[in-house]
């Protein structure tokens, strides 16, 4: 049985794309018309683009006999096929297939999960009952502003719904949290692109949402046990506690004192926590006295309080999930409400949302449907590869699953990539579970054909740093085991199993250096950062410095957004170039901030910040100008006067600098920045900032609206969205987060604070659970804060399973910011909790074999330090793309040279308001079509088809003409009496080409006529002379030149005069 | 290099120089006659009439006897032979779908196909056998296996097969319907003359089919009937390169061509496979990264070649970077000729449309008035086309909707009579005039476009764009016309939102063509008006896949293996004419340069396959070619840092004493926040610009609670209030609520606008307030009994600060919200809505160092201020002061800073911290600066001059 269902584990660095091109030639060589039937799905856009590229490429140089190592293993990965064939019949079949792609290049099928999805979309639109020819909106959240607003918006006029909320608000009140409803709307309403919502909802098969009084008696339900089982304790407590004190005993009258009977009883009252002492718990158990003390109370006080205990015992898990429910349970509530108004705007505006293609799309899917999918796409697909498995959602694989099905009953290949240990998309829906079991679930029928195959070498670190992490994440799992909470480590073990973590480091580099310092995290730094740790920064860059490296060798890899700023902050008071998501920002431009400030005054010329604000950013970018801290020199009329004298010219009307140029006032958007540019000689230096907001100014008035104002909109809430890529060339140390550097690399990469939490956070994240136990069965699903005590609540397996991955996501966070670097890696490590990854770290650097020794006083160190010179590898080939950098561009006002024959018809006014279009020059476009009196009928109505003349105007038109051609003065040019030469042109052998508009010809002789609308002038007398010289050269000895006058307005013939 | 058309000219002028105009030329363009006649004139002596040049289409029209209607007339006369046979939406949801059936029907009969066999479905195996014409047969025949292998009850494949087998009697019926009325769609009336062409007379001795590539079944039949009757006679513009290269798509058609065909031209020219050329092949980020490369070769490039525009094309695969493109081209060249259509979409005029739209669909009528959504309304104002007009009033206009802070606005007594008379408030009139049924609106539109045509005639500012505007402006009334007369001839009714998504569908998809003149300066155009001429300089743009070629997205109902089977076209015959139109420009070109965007995003892909085949396929074949490959990138220079230090010169320094005169808590509290913003924000009074709030914002709420909980207390003032008393204010607060807030909202300006009904959300916090108030009251309860001593008191009072030997008055001043005594204490209480936190008083450096560092300690800051304060203005003995955070009224209730009361000497020392902290303000060694703690920018209006 030959192994067409193929599962790589590809750890990092293990030269995954290699591979995947390798097995997708090994198709297309055993036959070279397979590209038409093969599909590669990869995760972005850019992965697309390089596993095509690279295909090309590596078919180009097999087919010249280079790559001869990649040749030796294709030759005998298709001998294995049963192909025998030498290296030379590889370079023939490469350049057979290398043709054919490039000349079928759009049946080369390698393309993004989505775009791939949305085709399929595309092509079933009409039988889904989508819009035909449906665009894509991208931004979920302006999506989810209008639903939810719309929402909102619906509460005057339904009573229903605003009844809802009331109690919605009075319950939010009860929990001091803030009234403000709408930003939970959104943010919780966001769940409903999102996967687990809809998985509860398809699983369960009874669900009160959609019905709002049924939601409403659940949540009613609900309340009543939270409130019920606390009330429970109070009243009991209350009771007892009373008579005790009225007995005068203390705590002292108890079993365990201070942990006895009565604490708890005003533990209840005071803190209402309900939780029985241990110390009790062991006296109930062995029917002991919750008394030291004899005391007439005791009966009564064991009594009570073991029911309370009992109680407690009994209803807890209720309890609990009952109070983890209300928190959000009113928002899942109007889910549905939601929902309907996504149909709608999705109708409205023509368009899929991008984050609910998979979701429609799964309705369509079926497991037999794959044929039909193929007709209607297209593409009749065989084979399928996916390439970064670990981050594709359950949808998505269930979209593709029948694909795979198919190929592989068909005795096609299949084949899936990736690697559970760098699945760190959980949040966008990425379930590595399926990689680690579901594929191989879902297919066992094939699993006779499955081979699973890691890929071992690591390609991209050098010696020392592979063998580091190799020990150190064996141990660092290792020692998970070790835990009580053991439970939640499987997930863990399965992802992290020896034969896939362990990697052989390459041959050819042989160093390698990391470095860690452990340290107690102490006080937070100026920046929110943290002394300590940013005290080895400094260090490290110093030595990377000393040591020969280049900024842009580095590579500073953090966890959140905040981090990022205070280390970016900390590296650039160290007087490097910082490269940071911040820093690529558009909006960090003084250029772009003047020209965002200019379109606001040119939007309202009073608006004195904008003034300002357009001032000061001009002088920062035109260094010599002006000083720009003069821009806010006290009083308004120094900054009028500084802004007047400073600002270009051109950029106000000419003698009057209070007012700006007229031009600027008549302009779309993207026009008037294109003047802004030219004004403010922005052409002049221009920087991919400039190109990136031109770029969004354009962008926005294709997609969207051409003002000003929108656009303006448009930035307000989109200004912090807008960066632009890192640029080749650019050349400061990058910070990013772990998840932007993921595929990346670096030569050296530091980790200022790996001190992340490990496992699942309250506060913070919140999980969908759900559970048979009534009232909880009768809806489909919960969203949840994933706090500790739902290990106790009816939502215990759903937490279990969270806390797992979440555990996995936080180590492969890890492993992904290990990996990334080639020659270096520093870690700081500030050990704040005994939770969280930083002491794990120390843990295992502390207890790993040949690592642990390494490891004095807080300092770890591992490898060799050398040069970056000693490193640098020889630059392989000649680099035939050649770079070219500038900062000029054009930007010239195009309209003042451009040449057009205005096809508008003038106007004129009569009284106010009502206009009356020319008629003389559509008369003369009438005439000048017309062959003879008896088609003006035709002409006519061709006129009303091109749009010329409505049909209302038809009749005044016909008039009109008839009136003229049967004119006394006229008529016989019209009659046919002699040949007419209309539409007919003459060619002078200067390359003139003259039209007249009607020549009437009878052997030697001719007629010339023009028609000319409005004043009679000289100028047409002249033309007919010119026509008629001509006419004379062609042979026509006697000519006769008539200019037809046809009054402006009225259209009918003013004056005939012969010339 | 090879010039086909001169060689057409040659060759006609050569067989008939004595008769010429007895010989009709056709091209597949008319654009491409053009250049035909201007070669032939080279050839002649004396002026002479010319052969009659047109393109097919004309031909074709000339000669059917059918009109080709416009596209929406089609649509809507399918939608009508549609509605018999299956169900159908409205007809603004209908028209995209019947656009693509109308292309498909369309194709069917441009291929003379059988629509019988083509729409036949098949239910099982059996009816597959024999179904279909052996040609047709393997693809049709697998199509149908692979339908029929859904052995699932499937809706999807039922939906299909539902829609499919009632094609064919749509194709039928709506093809009788078109004939009856004499009108037809380009497929059907050259299907018509192709089968009756033997029978046409035509008035030429000889027609030359110029420079076609791909031809469809009917020209096919029509070119080869006439050459049989030797009538015609074909010339084809082919090089060696693709049709040696058999797989060379560009070669496709022009391969069978030769076959079917004989080319009157002797043979091929070898422009690609021996020409001396350059290609450059530039690469940058981003289609305006793109464009801007364009831009700079070009300038180069005439730079280095003076004169070289007038045989220079600028061709723009695709039209959306038209206007990019154009404000790229250099100060040279002087001229600029446009021969392809701009999106109506990306002018100002479409922009307006997308407005007024909004505007009258927006629009709500209240109290016998029509009133318009105040963000409409100002997207009108600032609308170049109204701006231009008379800016100065328009910025009032706008000024004053922000300011008065209306979510609605009535036109007439608002807008229109603050207006002076004149020519520019008569369009405001007219915008304004609430429309609603579609012949209101359709009037409505083209009395603007009219009326603006004026305006813009006599408007003197911005010449050159001018003529622009107006040709925007007869394009939109040309169009509204059209689609008037085809409602009136029809006399079908739309409702209002049909008609505009309609409208605006059509106007979306539609491009104004300029009509320029191709023989004069640089010429800009799209890859198809480049066929068959010759431009020795080629700049061509969006070189990327997707855009060249366009590549497998094809919309069409019909299936590709059925399109296969039954000898359609699919994308990979448009893919090849792509290629063709491509490689025959540069094989007639000798420098070309070839821009693509190497930013992969989600709409833009790799670069075009052309650009690997020139690079690993023409660069070997042809050896006289060069080819270089440039990645054109911006450098990225350092941002000019910045940091914004305000040093306190004299000037400076009066100016803080001329504007800070008074200081209030919130004041104090920028201070501390940004030294920097307190100087834009109090001394330089930066205001922010404003916005209409149309929900209540934070800050409304809490004036709205405010007012009320006053007009409630009013009464108590100076009285004891005990528990029943909350008791009574509670009752009255539930019956006369509604009252209540009305008068709110009446009394303050700024909150007027929030009792619109409509905007759901105020109607739930007006809810949610009423709720805050019961818990409010409940937790009054717990205090009563307590005295009500004052409400709403503004406190003001001179202190004097010292800085540097000198003293410097100033008020400290605030509005205090409640001050209540109760067990003679007198508690300063302040009202908190938004969060909050207030923490104890504690006297240590700590405490007072937070206070007057953190922003977070603004609750206690303030608090003690009043305190403060109130202990220098009133004598009240023993103080205590807090807040009601009303977020946590539930648990909190009233939160007091002090245990009991404030001692005095705490308050004292405050006091002198508060002067020495003031005094900073006045001292000129420390500058006004920007905080180090980027948090606290979050909220501050000047960001963006400082760049956070
Ligand atoms: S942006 Fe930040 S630094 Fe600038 S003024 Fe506002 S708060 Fe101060």
């Amino acid at each position: 049985m030959t192994k067409n269902l193929k599962i790589f584990q590809a750890s990092a660095g293990s030269g995954k794309t290699r591979t995947l091109v390798k097995e997708y030639l090994a198709i297309v060589l055993a036959n070279p018309a397979a590209y038409k039937s093969t599909l590669a799905i990869t995760f972005t856009n850019k992965a697309t683009e390089e596993m095509k590229s690279r295909v090309v490429d590596y078919l180009i140089a097999l087919s010249r006999g280079n790559e001869k190592q990649l040749a030796a293993e294709l030759t005998d990965e298709l001998n294995k096929k049963g192909r025998k064939l030498s290296e030379n019949d590889i370079a023939g079949l490469s350049a057979e297939v290398l043709k054919n792609i490039l000349h079928d290049y759009s049946n080369f099928h390698i393309s993004t999960i989505d775009s791939f999805c949305i085709k399929v979309l595309r092509s079933f639109a009409k039988e889904l009952g989508l819009p035909v020819g449906f665009d894509i909106e991208l931004d979920t959240d302006k999506v989810l502003e209008d639903i939810t607003a719309k929402l909102l918006d619906k509460l005057g006029a339904d009573e229903e719904l605003a009844k809802y909320f009331d109690d919605y608000i009075l319950y939010r009140l009860g929990e001091n949290s803030t009234w403000n409803v709408a930003n939970d709307l959104k943010e919780i309403g966001a769940e409903i692109f999102g996967e687990e919502y809809w998985r509860k909802k398809l699983e369960s098969k009874d669900d009160v949402y959609g019905d709002r009084n049924k939601t409403a008696a659940l949540i009613k339900e609900i309340n009543k046990i939270k409130y019920s089982f606390e009330n429970y304790f109070e009243s009991n407590a209350k009771k007892l506690v009373s008579r005790i004190d009225s007995n005068g005993l203390s705590h002292n009258d108890f079993a365990g004192k201070s942990r006895g009977a009565y604490a708890y009883l005003q533990r209840i009252l005071n803190k209402f926590e309900y939780a029985p002492y241990e110390g009790m718990r062991t006296v109930i158990l062995k029917d002991g006295d919750l008394m030291k003390t004899k005391n007439p109370l005791s009966a009564s006080i064991n009594k009570t309080v073991r029911e309370m205990v009992n109680y407690y015992d009994k209803n807890l898990a209720a309890y609990i999930t009952a109070c983890a429910v209300v928190k959000t349970i009113y928002n899942i509530g109007i889910f549905s409400d939601l929902l309907s108004l996504l149909e709608e705007y999705r109708r409205d505006n023509r368009v899929m949302i991008s984050a609910d293609v998979n979701n429609l799309l799964r309705t369509l899917i079926s497991d037999d449907i794959s044929p039909f999918i193929y007709e209607k796409i297209g593409t009749r697909i065989r084979s399928i590869m996916i390439d970064e498995f670990q981050d594709t959602s359950r949808f998505q694989w269930n979209n593709l699953k029948p694909l795979v099905v198919n190929a592989l009953s068909e005795r096609n290949t299949a084949l899936i990539v990736g690697d559970v240990k760098q699945s760190i998309y959980r949040w966008r829906n990425g379930d590595m579970r399926l990689l680690l079991e579901g594929v191989e679930k879902d297919l066992k029928a094939f699993s006779e054909m499955l081979s699973k195959e890691t890929l071992k070498t690591n390609f991209r670190s050098h010696k020392n740093i592979v063998d580091f992490n190799n020990r150190f994440f064996k141990t660092l799992i290792a020692n998970f085991s070790n835990d009580d909470d053991n439970y939640l480590n499987d997930y863990l073990r399965d992802s992290y199993e020896e034969q896939s973590l362990v990697q052989n480091e390459n041959g050819k580099k042989n160093d390698g250096y990391v470095k860690i310092n452990v340290f107690p995290y102490d006080k937070e730094s100026e920046t929110g950062g943290n002394l300590q740790s940013e005290q080895y920064t400094r260090e490290i860059l110093k030595e990377l410095k000393s040591d020969g490296y280049k900024p842009s060798d580095v590579m500073v890899l953090v966890r959140t957004g905040s981090e990022s700023i205070s280390i970016s902050n900390l590296i650039s008071s160290e007087g490097y170039d910082v490269v940071s998501e911040r820093s690529l920002l558009v909006k960090s431009s003084s250029a772009v901030r003047m020209l965002v400030y200019l379109l606001k005054y040119i939007s309202d010329n009073r608006n004195h910040l904008a003034k300002t604000g357009a001032l000061y950013n001009y002088c920062l970018t035109n260094p010599g100008k002006a000083d720009a801290l003069k821009s806010f020199k006290s009083g308004w009329e120094e900054t009028d006067k500084m802004f007047a004298d400073t600002m270009p010219p051109g950029f106000f009307r000419d003698g009057d600098k209070k007012r700006v140029n007229s031009v600027l006032n008549d302009l779309a958007v993207y026009d008037l920045t294109e003047h802004l540019i030219n004004i403010f000689g922005l052409d002049k230096n221009a920087d991919p900032y400039l190109i990136k907001f031109l770029d969004a100014v354009f962008r926005y008035s294709k997609e969207n609206d051409s003002d000003v104002t929108s656009f303006l909109e448009y930035w307000k809430s989109n200004q912090e969205k807008l960066s632009i890529d890192i640029p080749e060339n650019a050349g400061g140390i990058r910070v990013m987060t772990i998840h932007k550097a993921k595929g990346l690399q670096g030569k050296v990469v530091i980790i200022p604070y790996a001190n992340w939490e490990l496992d699942v956070n309250g506060n913070r994240s919140r999980m969908w659970a759900s559970s048979d136990k009534t009232p909880f069965n009768k809806a489909s699903g919960f969203f949840v804060k994933t706090q500790k005590d739902l290990s106790e609540s009816y939502f215990a397996s759903d937490y279990i399973t969270e806390s797992s991955l979440t555990r996995l996501d936080n180590v492969n966070l890890l492993y992904v910011a290990f990996t990334r670097p080639s020659e270096r890696l520093y870690v700081n490590v500030p050990v704040k909790r005994n939770t969280g990854i930083a002491n794990r770290i120390a843990g295992a650097l502390n207890s790993a074999p040949e690592l642990s020794k390494n490891f004095n006083d807080n300092v770890f160190e591992f490898g060799v330090k050398k040069s970056a010179d000693e490193l640098r590898e020889k630059s392989t080939g000649e680099y035939f793309v050649n770079v070219n950098e500038r900062n000029e561009l054009v930007s010239e006002l195009w309209y003042r040279k451009t040449i057009i024959k205005p096809a508008y018809r003038k106007l004129k006014t009569e009284q106010q308001h009502s206009v009356k279009i020319n008629r003389g020059v559509l008369i003369h476009e009438l005439l000048s079509g017309l062959r003879s009196a008896n088609d003006v009928g035709e002409c006519i109505k061709s006129a009303h088809l091109n749009g010329l003349i409505t049909s209302s105007e038809t009749e005044e038109y016909k008039n009109l003409l008839i009136q003229i051609v049967t004119d006394r003065k006229v008529k016989e040019w019209f009659d046919e009496s002699k040949t007419v030469m209309t539409e007919s042109e003459i060619l002078t052998k200067e390359g003139i080409i003259l039209r007249p508009d009607r020549v009437l010809v009878n052997d030697s002789e001719a007629v010339i006529i023009d028609y000319k609308t409005g004043r009679e002038r000289k100028e047409h007398a002249e033309q007919l002379n010119e026509y008629e010289s001509v006419l004379r050269l062609m042979g026509y000895g006697d000519v006769k030149k008539y200019i037809l006058y046809i009054g402006d307005y009225e259209g009918s013939i003013t004056k005939v005069r012969e010339a | 290099m090879p010039d086909f058309i001169k060689s057409a000219a040659g060759l006609v002028y050569k067989k008939h120089k004595e008769n010429l105009k007895t010989v009709a030329v056709i091209f597949p363009s008319r654009r491409a006659g053009l250049y035909f006649r201007k070669e032939l004139s080279a050839l002649i002596e004396n002026p002479v009439w010319s052969p009659a040049v047109f393109s097919l289409n004309d031909f074709v029209l000339k000669h059917s006897e059918l009109d080709t209607a416009d596209t929406l007339t089609l649509v809507f006369e399918l939608y009508e032979s549609y509605s018999k046979y299956l169900e159908t939406e409205s007809f603004d949801e209908f028209y995209p779908w019947g656009e693509m059936l109308l292309k498909d029907f369309d194709v069917i009969d441009k291929y003379m196909v059988d629509a019988d066999l083509l729409f036949k479905s098949i239910k099982d195996e059996k009816e597959i056998e024999q179904a279909f014409p052996i040609e047709a047969a393997e693809q049709a025949e697998l199509f149908w296996k692979n339908i029929i292998k859904l052995q699932k009850k499937n809706e999807y494949k039922d939906k299909f097969i539902e829609i499919w087998s009632h094609l064919n009697s749509v194709y039928g019926h709506f093809r009788e319907s078109l004939l009856g009325k004499k009108i037809a769609y380009e497929g059907l009336s050259i299907r018509k003359l192709a089968e009756n062409i033997s029978s046409i007379e035509l008035p030429y001795e000889k027609i030359y089919f110029a420079g076609f590539n791909s031809l469809n079944k009917c020209e096919k039949e029509i070119f080869l009937s006439l050459i049989n009757r030797n009538a015609a006679e074909t010339l084809f513009d082919a090089d060696k390169y693709f049709v040696e290269d058999k797989k060379q798509e560009a070669g496709h058609f022009i391969r069978q061509n030769m076959k079917a065909f004989k080319n009157g031209l002797s043979d091929e020219t070898s422009g690609l496979t021996e020409g001396k050329k350059n290609i450059n092949i530039i690469g940058s980020s981003l289609s305006s990264g793109m464009v801007k490369s364009f831009g700079y070769e070009l300038k180069k490039f005439i730079e280095e070649n003076p004169g070289a525009e007038k045989n220079t094309a600028v061709i723009l695969p695709d039209e959306n970077i038209l206007l990019p493109a154009l404000y790229s081209i250099p100060e040279n060249p002087k001229e600029i000729n446009i021969t392809m259509g701009l999106p109506f979409r990306s002018t100002p005029l479409f922009a307006l449309i997308r407005i007024i739209q909004k505007l009258q669909n927006g629009k709500i009528y209240e109290k016998g008035k029509y009133k318009y959504y105040h963000g409409d309304v100002i997207r009108l104002l600032l609308h170049p086309y109204i701006k231009f007009l008379f800016p100065e009033q328009i910025f009032g206009a706008v000024r004053k909707i922000k300011e008065t802070n209306l979510a609605y606005i009535e036109p007439q007594s608002f807008l229109l009579d603050t207006l002076e008379k004149g020519n520019s408030k008569d369009i405001l009139e007219l915008a304004f005039k609430p429309v609603s049924d579609v012949n209101e609106i359709i009037s409505y539109i083209s009395g603007l476009c009219d009326m603006l045509t004026l305006k813009l005639e006599e408007y003197e500012g911005n010449e050159g764009n001018k003529i622009f505007q107006l040709e925007y402006l007869f394009f939109l009334s040309s169009n509204l016309n059209r689609l008037r007369d085809i409602l009136e001839e029809r006399n079908t009714n739309l409702n209002r939102t049909t008609f505009w998504n309609l409208f605006v569908q059509q106007l979306n998809s539609s491009r104004i063509v300029f009509t320029g003149e191709p023989l004069k300066g640089i010429q800009v155009m799209g890859l198809l008006e480049s066929r068959n001429i010759k431009y020795e300089n080629v700049f061509i743009l969006s070189m990327n896949e997707g855009v060249m070629p366009a590549g497998d997205t094809f919309n069409s109902y019909i299936p590709y293996s059925l399109r296969k089977a039954f000898g359609l076209p699919t994308f990979e015959e448009k893919d090849s004419i792509n290629a063709y139109y491509i490689y025959s420009l540069i094989s007639k070109a000798d420098n070309i340069f070839l821009f693509y965007n190497a930013e992969i995003g989600s709409d833009v892909k790799e670069k075009s396959r052309y650009i690997l085949q020139i690079e690993n396929e023409l660069k070997s074949v042809n050896s006289n070619l060069s080819v270089s490959h440039t990645i054109a990138s911006y450098s990225l220079k350092k941002n000019p840092d910045n940091d914004i230090v305000i040093r306190k010169d004299e000037s400076i320094l009066n100016a803080v004493k001329e504007n800070v005169k008074r200081i209030s808590p919130s004041d104090l509290n920028t201070y501390i926040n940004c030294t920097l913003q307190f100087y834009f924000r109090n001394v330089l009074k930066l205001k922010p610009e404003d916005e209409v709030e149309e929900i209540l914002s934070a800050a409304s709420f809490g004036t709205v609670f405010h007012e009320i909980a006053r007009q409630l207390y009013k009464p108590y003032i100076g009285k004891t209030v005990r528990e029943k008393d909350i008791d009574e204010i509670a009752a009255t607060a539930e019956i006369d609520y509604n009252k209540l807030f009305e008068d709110v909202l009446n009394r303050k300006e700024e909150l007027r606008h929030l009792n619109l009904t409509e905007k759901g959300r105020n109607a739930l916090y007006k809810s949610v307030i009423k709720k805050l108030l019961n818990r409010f009251f409940e937790s009054e309860k717990t205090r009563a009994p307590f005295k009500v001593v004052d409400l709403e008191k503004w406190c003001e009072t001179g202190i004097s600060v010292n800085r540097d030997g000198t003293e410097q008055g100033i008020n400290l001043a605030g509005k205090v919200d409640r001050i209540d005594e109760k067990e003679n204490v007198f508690e300063i209480i302040d009202y908190k809505t938004g969060d909050s936190k207030l923490r104890a008083f504690k006297n240590d450096d700590k405490f007072y160092e937070s206070l007057f560092l953190n922003p977070d300690y603004k609750a206690n800051l303030q608090t003690l201020f009043y305190a403060y304060l109130i202990s220098l203005t009133e004598n009240y003995g023993k103080v205590n002061a807090g807040i009601y955070a009303l977020k946590e009224i539930a648990t909190e209730g009233l939160q007091l800073m002090a245990e009991k009361f404030f001692n005095p000497e705490d308050i004292k020392l405050f006091g002198e911290e508060l002067k020495n902290k003031i005094a900073e303000i006045f001292n000129p060694e420390i500058p006004f600066a920007k905080t180090d703690d980027a948090k606290r920018c979050e909220y501050c209006d000047y960001k963006s001059i400082c760049g956070r």
